[in-house]
């Protein structure tokens, strides 16, 4: 965990690649990417499942520790076509009646949308305002002058380098001067490093911690 | 009637040789067999002719004699060979080639009706076997010859050969199957791996052709010993000694170890002779088909002074103008430096001769080795694969993309191959249930179509989509994805990898198959330049496994280290000062004696090993003392390796005493203790990317629209990581381990080679400084493996009190 402060908010990293709002109870998440063995496998190519019900555990989880009152989900959300996992992920949500869940569309949401309006999940605009904060997928091209983002979309991480050549990769939060990019929170998804100036801050997320990556240690 | 081969050779002024005789005599009492016979001796009529002499002039026309080549550049030398043959005999036979650089056209027509012979690859064979009512079409099949059969041999291709063969067998219990090597370490072994255990053993004969050439080694000694470099691979300080060779002969091949070293050398010599312009072309696997083609006939016309090449010119037709054969860096090997050296000196009765070029100072010593080896002819096994459930994966679906196929039948067939020999029921099933059902659980995938089960039991494929994208991943040659280089105007120049092109923009100049070439514009697969005038450019590498040090060479390195103050050979003599340094700072050692370094420098701890056993070996060695390490405390290292030793690289003190004092290098668990330790390292998750190509679980895409090299790895990495977690007994995951385990590691060199440590005396030394030894090791940045038993959050505390620092 690591408490920051942005916009005089206070927030909390999560080393479940996660973000939370304690004052007002919101979570947010980006790039779950459920639904991606079964896409594989309607290719003809096998991958046994497991992997994404655990993406849908892992949610579980966070939602039963903090009893968040909205979840968002800053985009791709689900991989591909409509699939049988998408059915898992409704029964979840439906099971928790006192959470909102919401979506802010990324490129991979692709679903019809009578089926999102056939489940609990709200579909917002894809560019969500969440005062004082803005939602969003992708960071745009011209970003707004006074506008604070959330956004995923790039899986971020970061390339630890220490001593006897030892090297490490870890996914990453960036919180740049107008931004704050969330890592993805599926776990069949890779990582990328973005190249950043200085003033940008990193937070890798390790299994059980999130801390800050000094500038000497950014490889 | 058509007359018989020896008619025919006594019209031409020629004489049957003994084991051309012998060949035609076992083929026609229906003999299967083996030949053993160099290239350019004959090999090619000895069971061209025989197979033809049992033609009939009254039978219908279609596939009598198949001919599978290795490479598809020898293909066209063979059809000429078997037209004179065909006129020769006076038959009325066709032949006709069948490869990957066959025209849609003229394949459409063999699909008609296939030639009377046949020259085709492993590959194309099974293509065939994936056509619709591929048993019609060969059902006059007589023969089948497999030449370069030492080549295929050792790889997964040769797999492909085993299991084609199979199901032609089993078509055709008539069947004829002839192949032909040349002389390696396991030649019976050869035998029986092409055979398999469908022939009783006096059907199947070994016809050896009794040719013996003289080689003559030279090695180029650099003029000062102590400024030649301790490290290094490209070896282009030796280049004033090469030039004086290249003018005194009239044509001259020089190999390289890889790719971009040739491009390297060829700039490198050109700089230094202009007046080679127009003589001097390359040669090597990402230069352009057409530009190849070009070499080699050039070669052959005897147009060309110098060739700069790689391994893409070990094998195939002779060219008789070659007289002097050069190579740059360590062969690896005692049998690929002969057949290199093989490719000079084609008039009767004089020897081959070829110059080695050391690259770095200690390797001036496998000069002395590759001599000693050399004369007690040390040739090196070629180990086949055993269990290669990924090929069977494919051979099983090539079959149900055609006609389908019945499992008992099939299994009755792969049973009877040496690859699978010990295959139970059990294991085939599995392999049945991942194509039928995707997966070994018991859980069912409803959205799973791949194959599919008949009430009768016939297994099909039904799905359109799926047979096409099988027929075009058929294959076991995984290459890296690349992209074509081409002028504006369409001509091609050679390929280069995905990588190496992200780091290019329009302007870069970069080298290739010896131009220079500006880059204007990446257009889809395509890479379009113009000729560049600026000298200087980036050179562009390929990946591509290295080789190991053979083990017959390692032991005869060895042997040369006990002889570091008698021997009168020149290679020793010359490296006296670096023995003498080496000694000064830690110790030489000879054959009986095992050498361990230690040192601290600025960068951290450093342990050095020197088995001398090959980089494969010496990885295993250095994978098995790092896990012995980790259990006096959690430990992570960055291990380096070469051929003669490896070094583990530590944030934190060694403590090998310790290690020693407990008998760390002991054979007991040795199974159990590597395959704990490759779960710390990469090694299986690397090795699963081929084998998930192999066996269908990920689809390299459409021809000119291929899916990304980095999808394509992390869609492998992405299976990987699941079977560990949810289906950790899958065979193909087995198969990972036990790939890294017997080819990766040579776990039964392995073990040798404890066995061996056991009988040393151990020297451990503490240098203050890297040692001529160590140097080497110590510099390679690029292939270090990981190795960490200490948690994720114990390094992360470790790494931040650094940065602090």
């Amino acid at each position: 965990m690591m408490e920051i402060e942005i916009k005089g908010e206070r927030l909390v990293l999560l080393s479940e690649k996660a973000a939370y709002w304690p004052k007002h109870a919101r979570l947010f998440l980006s790039d779950v990417h459920l639904g991606k063995t079964q896409h594989f496998r309607k290719n003809g190519l096998a991958l046994s499942s497991g992997a994404e019900e655990q993406d849908i555990q892992s949610i579980k989880q966070l939602v039963d520790r903090l009893a968040p009152k909205e979840v968002y989900i800053l985009g791709d959300l689900f991989h591909s076509d409509l699939n049988s996992e998408w059915p898992l992920f409704q029964a979840f949500i439906s099971e928790y009646p006192e959470t909102q869940f919401l979506l802010v569309p990324g490129n991979h949401d692709v679903l019809d949308h009578s089926v999102y309006k056939n489940s609990n999940l709200q579909v917002c605009a894809s560019q969500h305002f969440c005062e004082p904060f803005t939602l969003i997928h992708e960071l745009p091209e011209n970003p707004e002058k006074e506008a604070f983002y959330f956004y995923g979309h790039i899986h971020p991480g970061v390339v630890l380098k220490g001593k006897g050549r030892q090297i490490m990769r870890l996914p990453a939060f960036y919180l740049g001067k107008n931004y704050l990019l969330l890592p993805a929170f599926g776990r069949l998804t890779g990582l990328h490093v973005p190249k950043v100036s200085k003033s940008v801050t990193v937070y890798a997320a390790s299994t059980e911690s999130v801390f800050e990556v000094p500038l000497a240690g950014r490889g | 009637m058509p007359q018989s081969a020896e008619s025919w050779f006594k019209q031409l002024g020629w004489k049957a040789q003994d084991f051309q005789k012998e060949c035609w005599e076992a083929y026609a009492a229906g003999k299967s067999g083996l030949l053993n016979a160099p290239t350019g001796s004959g090999k090619t009529y000895a069971l061209m002719l025989a197979a033809m002499m049992e033609a009939n002039p009254d039978e219908a026309a279609g596939l009598k004699l198949l001919w599978l080549s290795p490479i598809r550049a020898l293909t066209k030398e063979l059809e000429l060979a078997a037209q004179r043959a065909i006129s020769g005999l006076q038959l009325n036979w066709t032949v006709g080639i069948r490869t990957g650089d066959t025209s849609e056209k003229e394949k459409r027509a063999q699909a008609q009706k296939l030639p009377d012979l046949l020259i085709t690859t492993p590959e194309s064979l099974h293509l065939m076997l994936a056509r619709k009512e591929y048993a019609k079409q060969l059902k006059l099949l007589r023969c089948v010859v497999v030449d370069e059969w030492h080549e295929l041999l050792g790889t997964k291709r040769g797999v492909l050969v085993e299991l084609g063969l199979s199901r032609l067998k089993g078509l055709l219990p008539e069947l004829k199957v002839w192949g032909i090597s040349a002389t390696i370490g396991n030649l019976p072994e050869a035998k029986q791996v092409l055979h398999g255990y469908a022939y009783s053993p006096e059907k199947v004969v070994t016809v050896r052709a009794q040719l013996k050439k003289e080689v003559e080694i030279i090695t180029l000694f650099p003029d000062e010993i102590e400024k030649f470099p301790w490290a290094g691979h490209l070896g282009i300080r030796m280049l004033d000694k090469v030039l004086p060779l290249l003018d005194q002969s009239k044509s001259t091949l020089i190999f390289t170890n890889t790719r971009s070293f040739a491009e390297v050398w060829y700039q490198k010599l050109l700089e230094a002779a202009p007046h080679l312009a127009g003589q001097i072309a390359m040669h090597h696997g990402s230069v352009s088909k057409e530009l190849r083609y070009w070499v080699e006939d050039a070669l052959h016309q005897g147009l060309l002074k110098v060739v700069v090449c790689t391994s893409s010119l070990d094998l195939g037709v002779d060219f008789r103008p070659v007289d002097t054969v050069i190579q740059i860096g360590s062969p690896k090997g005692v049998s690929r430096f002969l057949q290199r050296a093989g490719r000079s000196g084609h008039q009767p009765g004089k020897p081959s001769r070829i110059y080695f070029v050391p690259t770095h100072s200690l390797e001036i010593l496998e000069g002395a080795a590759l001599r000693e080896a050399a004369s007690e002819m040390l040739l090196e096994d070629r180990i086949p694969y055993l269990r290669s459930f990924d090929v069977l994966a494919q051979y099983l679906m090539t079959l149900a993309v055609s006609d389908g196929f019945y499992p008992k039948q099939i299994f009755r067939e792969v049973s009877e191959t040496f690859c699978f020999q010990e295959i139970t029921w059990d294991e085939f099933e599995a392999v049945l249930r991942f194509l039928v059902k995707g997966g070994d659980t018991l859980k069912a995938y409803d959205e799973f179509h791949r194959l599919e089960v008949f009430p009768d039991g016939l297994h099909k494929v039904t799905s359109r989509k799926i047979a096409m994208q099988h027929r075009l991943s058929i294959g076991t040659i995984v290459s890296d994805q690349s992209l074509m280089v081409k002028y504006m105007s369409g001509k091609k120049i050679g390929a280069v990898e995905e990588w190496f092109v992200a780091q290019l923009k329009p302007g870069t100049v970069f080298w290739l198959a010896g131009k220079n070439l500006e880059l204007i514009q990446i257009k889809g697969m395509d890479v379009l330049v113009k000729p560049s005038s600026k000298t200087k450019g980036l050179v562009p590498s390929w990946m591509g496994g290295r080789m190991p040090l053979s083990s017959n060479l390692s032991f005869m390195l060895r042997k040369k280290m006990t002889e570091w103050d008698s021997s009168e050979e020149e290679e020793l003599k010359l490296l006296a000062p670096l023995v003498a340094k080496q000694r000064e700072l830690s110790h030489a050692p000879t054959a009986h004696e095992f050498l361990i370094e230690k040192l601290e420098t600025e960068e951290g701890f450093h342990l050095f090993a020197f088995p001398f056993e090959g980089r494969f070996v010496n990885q295993g060695l250095a994978s098995l003392l790092a896990w012995r390490l980790s259990l006096i405390q959690p430990f992570t290292f960055s291990i380096a390796i070469n051929d003669y030793g490896f070094e583990l690289l530590s944030d934190q003190e060694i403590p090998i005493e310790m290690g020693l004092d407990s008998d760390i290098f002991t054979t007991e668990h040795l199974l159990d203790d590597l395959q704990k330790s490759l779960n710390e390292t990469e090694m299986a998750r690397r090795k699963f990317r081929d084998i998930a190509r192999i066996s269908g679980l990920v689809f390299q895409g459409y021809p000119g629209k291929p899916v990304k090299q980095k999808h394509l790895q992390s869609n492998s990495q992405l299976f990987f990581d699941v079977f560990e977690q949810y289906e950790p007994g899958h065979f193909l995951l087995k198969q990972a381990y036990e790939e890294v385990l017997d080819f990766e590691l040579e776990q039964v060199r392995l073990r040798r080679a404890l066995e061996r440590i056991a009988h040393q005396e151990i020297i451990l030394r503490y240098p203050e400084k890297p040692t001529p030894f160590g140097f080497p090791i110590m510099v390679d940045r690029l292939n270090r493996e990981k190795f960490s038993t200490e948690s994720m959050e114990d390094r992360i505390k470790k790494m931040l009190a650094q940065f602090g620092e």
